[in-house]
């Protein structure tokens, strides 16, 4: 019998470890609705963002662990904003128009291209942050029956920052309808001054920022290295594809869903079936696109005559 | 040949867009526009009038540069705003420079609001508060105040046209290039739509480049028109001079001496003017 405190347990861990599936499903849904590009990279640049992030906190520019880390975060993410713009320029702006395949070949592309540098630059071994256990106490916070990794706090922390402030930008400001324009008709939208190729340069921005990020609460829970990659993608797309594939929000809850449901029915079906958490995003994903074929918030276009 | 901005706008005085001998090609070499002089008085109202396929719309995004996202280029003549070259500029720069375009067949952002679709037009270009520029436009269409939640998607033909235009306005350009905005709607919407730009053109001081297949309605509200053919400028005048041509009665009225026009006399008429010009 399982105890009712341990399924609790699992619930909030899988909610937890949710938020970061929906902040890599955020990448990947932000770039398909704006852009049109289906980034099967996404994994490889959660993983290049973990790197990065492990090289400016071997750098130790602040002596404070905690702030060391945040510090390399930051730098991580600046340095991503130049990694959009060479990829939206030198890869992706030449092949605007091109057929859907020519694009998502191209994301293939990059994925490689990334994964190799990481390669090249660090090799394959296991790696952790410095100071890790500083940074995140071995020791759980404990909340009544919960035990929740520190790695966890972070992760709902920074994924609610991070959905709160993309929220509030695509929804309520004159830059985040724009945007939304420029994906509904990029046509309409430069013959009112939005600059499209601008459009899909923030896009790339916003979805390397993300996965960066996702990187540092990955590379804490699971070690840096190539594992990230497939890690990355394997929850991305389905927690994307969930949610619905071209809303933000909609990325969120399919990264909770999946979540939850790999830390409870996953981890249990894998006593019996060993590897079988690694299926379930796909097993969820299939039943989703089953009932929803639009997933759970995608849109759904307005025919009207 | 060097052509001095300078020079052109000081021999026009009062025309701020001329539009000298365009020719407009798009790929692979389709010549669609063939040599079109237009000049347009600030803060007037220009007819562009022609049947199907004429090249009127085409004029219009040559002007707005949304040819280039077609494929479509200026490829001879020039086309000048407020003394400076604006052909095959990029559209969202000319939109920039106060030239706003609204596509022909009313494309709403369907899964905006309607008050987030006319936002939309302010991007870039917020000349004040956005708050003050939506009651600048509701002010001209307040029907689109009281929809303001609804997906504009959902909008009535006339409602979403009137949409479209508002969103053009809220920027507050120098120039509306407006593309067949009757089509398929009815005809007191239709009135009440034309009413609202002469309104605006009146008020605003808004110069209006009008592409319609609606002739009367648009002489009805403009200052001058051209007719188009086959991409040339086959005549021209003010609108007085165009209703009483007996060609414009024939062909775009109905109301002359052929009476209802068959598809062999639109033909033959079509190959006496391409000779002429
Ligand atoms: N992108 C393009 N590539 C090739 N040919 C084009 C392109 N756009 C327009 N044309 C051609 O140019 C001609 C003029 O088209 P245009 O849309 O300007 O006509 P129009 O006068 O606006 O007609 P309508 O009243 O039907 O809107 C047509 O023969 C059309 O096929
Ligand atoms: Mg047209």
């Amino acid at each position: 019998m399982v105890e009712a405190s341990s399924i609790l347990n699992a619930v909030i861990i899988g909610l937890a470890s949710g938020t970061i599936y929906g902040v890599m499903a955020l990448s990947f849904v932000l770039l398909y609705r704006i852009a049109r590009v289906v980034n099967i990279a996404v994994g490889d640049m959660v993983l290049l963002g973990a790197y990065l992030i492990l090289f400016f906190a071997e750098l130790h520019l602040v002596p404070n662990p905690v702030l060391n880390i945040l510090v390399a975060a930051l730098l991580a993410s600046l340095l991503s904003v130049a990694l959009a713009l060479f990829t939206e320029r030198a890869l992706f702006k030449p092949l605007y128009g091109q057929p859907v395949l020519t694009l998502i070949m191209m994301t293939v592309a990059l994925g490689l291209l990334l994964r190799g540098a990481t390669i090249i630059g660090w090799g394959t071994t296991l790696r952790v942050f410095p100071n890790q256990n500083e940074i995140w106490p071995l020791h759980p916070l404990e909340i009544g029956p919960v035990k929740l990794p520190y790695v966890y706090v972070w992760s709902i922390t920074g994924a609610l920052l991070i959905f709160g402030a993309f929220l509030y930008i695509f929804r309520k400001t004159i830059f985040g309808i724009a945007m939304r324009a420029v994906s509904l008709d990029p046509e309409v939208a430069a013959a009112h001054g939005i600059t499209i190729s601008k459009m899909y340069i923030y896009s790339w921005i916003i979805a390397y920022v993300a996965a960066v990020l996702s990187g540092l609460i990955l590379g804490a829970i699971n070690g840096i290295n190539i594992i990230i990659s497939d890690l990355g993608l394997s929850r991305a797309l389905p927690a994307a594809l969930i949610g619905g594939i071209d809303s933000p929000s909609g990325a969120l809850l399919g990264g909770l869903i999946l979540g939850l449901i790999e830390h409870t029915l996953g981890t249990y079906l894998n006593i019996y079936l060993p590897g079988i958490r690694d299926v379930i995003p796909y097993l969820v994903l299939l039943v989703v696109l089953i009932i929803k074929p639009y997933g759970l918030f995608g849109t759904v276009r307005i025919e009207r005559v | 040949m060097f052509i001095s901005p300078k020079l052109t706008r000081d021999a026009m005085p009062g025309n701020f867009l001329i539009l000298n001998n365009v020719e407009v090609t798009f790929d692979p070499f389709i010549l669609v526009i063939k040599g079109v002089s237009m000049e347009v008085e600030k803060g007037s109202i220009v007819a562009l009038l022609g049947a199907n396929g004429m090249g009127k719309s085409t004029i219009l995004k040559a002007i707005s540069g949304v040819i280039r996202l077609e494929r479509g280029r200026v490829t001879k003549g020039y086309i000048e705003f407020n003394g400076r070259r604006i052909e095959n500029m990029m559209p969202d720069a000319v939109a920039r420079l106060g030239i706003t375009y609204v596509h022909e067949g009313r494309h709403v952002f369907e899964e905006l609001t309607v008050e987030e679709d006319i936002l939309s037009g302010l991007y870039g270009r917020r000349k004040m508060d956005p708050k003050d520029a939506l009651e600048f436009v509701y002010n001209y269409f307040p029907r689109l105040k009281e929809r303001r939640k609804i997906r504009s998607g959902y909008l009535s033909g006339g409602e979403q046209q009137m949409l479209v235009i508002a969103r053009a306005l809220i920027s507050q350009p120098d120039v509306l290039l407006l593309d067949e905005p009757s089509l398929g709607l009815f005809p007191s919407v239709i009135n009440e739509i034309f009413d609202i730009v002469k309104k605006i053109n009146e008020y605003e001081g808004l110069t209006v480049i009008l592409a319609e297949q609606n002739v009367k309605k648009a002489l009805e509200i403009a200052d001058y028109g051209y007719v188009v053919e086959g991409g040339k400028i086959v005549l021209d005048g003010t609108p007085e001079k165009l209703m009483n041509n007996p060609d414009v009665q024939d062909y775009y009225l109905g109301i002359g001496r052929a009476g209802r026009i068959s598809y062999q006399d639109v033909k033959s008429y079509k190959r006496r003017k391409r000779w002429i010009s």
